[in-house]
């Protein structure tokens, strides 16, 4: 009978908090999100299952949870190693920062920049929509975070989950979990987001403008801009190189057609494996010892501030070049700036549509979001560069 | 409301000037803008290039199969589709 009382002791049952239970609960919404409203399934279906996996208590002696790494111990037979759990062998590519830029390299597989390529003016809303991570950036030091993590912080502005994580586990890994799940819930939240905020700052008259269709873009100027764009912004801004690096390098292997089997498995197989992997160990990581506190709460409201100025800068920045454009651009067009590929292009073809039903900008919106990944691949390699030392 | 009030407590304009904040902000839209203004640039210019290196380069297809190149394949697929439903339609007869 003694077993079986010091057994029950083990249970999950013996040792769960409230914490637990609500981290718990929260994993089920997100699942429940993924399967009922289809907001981003791929990733709040692996991110809500592993936080009920992470939030499983589990005995002190039994190496289970993500923090739960492999160690050396020095004994009377010499240097002995123990182990980690498997969640924490899953969650190292994770805290070293080796998932997202191989996320961004099966994104470059699937990138067409061809509307990019044939209207660039666009490229600059996807520069202006990064004033969210640089606004909340100053909310985050205001706020009383270190100015590493008020870095950290500010990328969820970006939309933008694998360059959130990667500049997290390099700048804050202690903040990953809480940033991670609030770039990913953001991102989930896009459509219900952004169109307030595009009304907001739009007039009807403006919703309705026509775009005109893009020009055709020949296969060399494909080919040849990956490399120069690489070029261009890993020369101005060093610390993008790993994640750009990928996303060109992908992006070269879709448009060279002399890699076809590399660039199909780089979008296919190689990101769905990934997904899978940084979507279950960061949710696998929302231990609530660890997530339920009062800067977890104060990161999710920053990100939601974030991506409200990320949009709106876009919006706003689109109106000031119509100042000056003989061809006007659908300033809804610049809510795409905030990357967040291919959600918030969607939100903006949405939008329009209610308009005018008949007003396609679904491929002018992809200009500004593709552009919106580069730029914020940038601007983490700025922050990494001037917070990481 | 203990939220609100340790939000209260914790915020401090003070900080963003201590850490040099609004520096590196601007500098960072500075950086981000100055990057991706060269590659607006940058394509920009690239039609003009191409007419320079176009005839050095050797001639590549586009991803999109041409109109021509699909069409036989639907064509026989749709007169296929009608074949059978005629033959079904006979043997209902």
């Amino acid at each position: 009978m003694d077993i079986f009382f010091e057994f029950l002791k083990t249970t999950g049952f013996f040792n769960m908090t409230v914490g637990n239970a609500v981290m718990i609960l929260i994993g089920i919404v997100f699942i429940g999100l993924a399967i009922i409203k289809h907001y981003e399934p791929l990733l709040l279906l692996p991110i809500g299952f592993g936080m009920i996996v992470g939030n499983i208590p589990t005995i002190a002696s039994m190496a289970l949870g993500v923090y739960d790494e492999g160690s050396l111990t020095m004994g009377e037979d010499g240097i002995r190693y123990s182990p980690g759990s498997i969640l924490s062998y899953l969650y190292y590519g994770v805290s070293q920062g080796v998932y997202p830029p191989l996320i961004f390299l099966g994104i470059g597989a699937m990138t067409d920049f061809s509307t990019m390529l044939s209207n660039p003016k666009l490229v600059l809303l996807g520069a202006a929509a990064q004033i969210g991570i640089f606004l909340t950036l100053l909310g985050a030091l205001a706020l009383g975070f270190s100015p590493a993590q008020a870095g950290a912080i500010g990328i969820i502005g970006g939309a933008d989950g694998p360059t959130a994580i990667f500049l997290s586990s390099r700048l804050a890994p202690e903040l990953l979990g809480a940033i991670a799940i609030a770039a990913y819930s953001y991102m989930a939240l896009v459509p219900v987001i952004q169109p307030p905020i595009m009304y907001l700052f739009t007039t009807r008259e403006e919703r309705l403008i026509r775009m005109a269709p893009p020009r055709v873009v020949t296969q060399w100027e494909k080919i040849i801009f990956p490399i120069a764009a690489f070029l261009i912004c890993t020369l101005i801004a060093p610390g993008s190189l790993v994640l750009l690096g990928m996303l060109f390098f992908g992006n070269l292997m879709k448009e060279s057609m002399v890699t076809e089997r590399l660039a199909n498995t780089a979008r296919t197989a190689l990101i769905d494996i990934v997904t899978i992997l940084l979507g279950f160990a960061v949710g696998a990581s929302t231990e609530a010892q660890t997530f339920l506190r009062p800067q977890s709460l104060m990161i999710f409201g920053l990100g939601a501030l974030s991506f409200a100025v990320a949009t709106a800068g876009g919006v706003v920045f689109a109106k000031l070049m119509n100042v000056f454009l003989t061809e006007k651009i659908n300033p809804l067009v610049g809510a795409a700036g905030v990357s967040a590929v291919p959600d918030s292009a969607r939100v903006v073809q949405m939008v329009g549509q209610q308009e005018d039903p008949h007003n396609y900008l679904l491929m002018h919106a992809m200009a500004p979001n593709v552009a919106g990944v580069i730029g914020s691949a940038v601007a983490a390699g700025v922050l990494w560069s001037v917070l990481g030392g | 409301m203990n939220i609100r009030l340790y939000i209260l407590a914790t915020f401090n304009l003070d900080a963003i000037g201590e850490a040099n904040g609004i520096s590196i902000a601007v500098m960072g839209m500075l950086i981000v803008f100055c990057a991706l203004g060269l590659i607006f640039i940058f394509i920009g210019c690239l039609p003009r290039l191409m007419v320079y290196l176009e005839p050095w380069l050797p001639e590549m297809e586009s991803h999109a199969p041409a109109p021509e190149e699909s069409l036989p394949l639907d064509r026989d697929k749709i007169i296929v589709a009608i074949a059978t439903a005629l033959k079904q339609r006979q043997r209902h007869n």
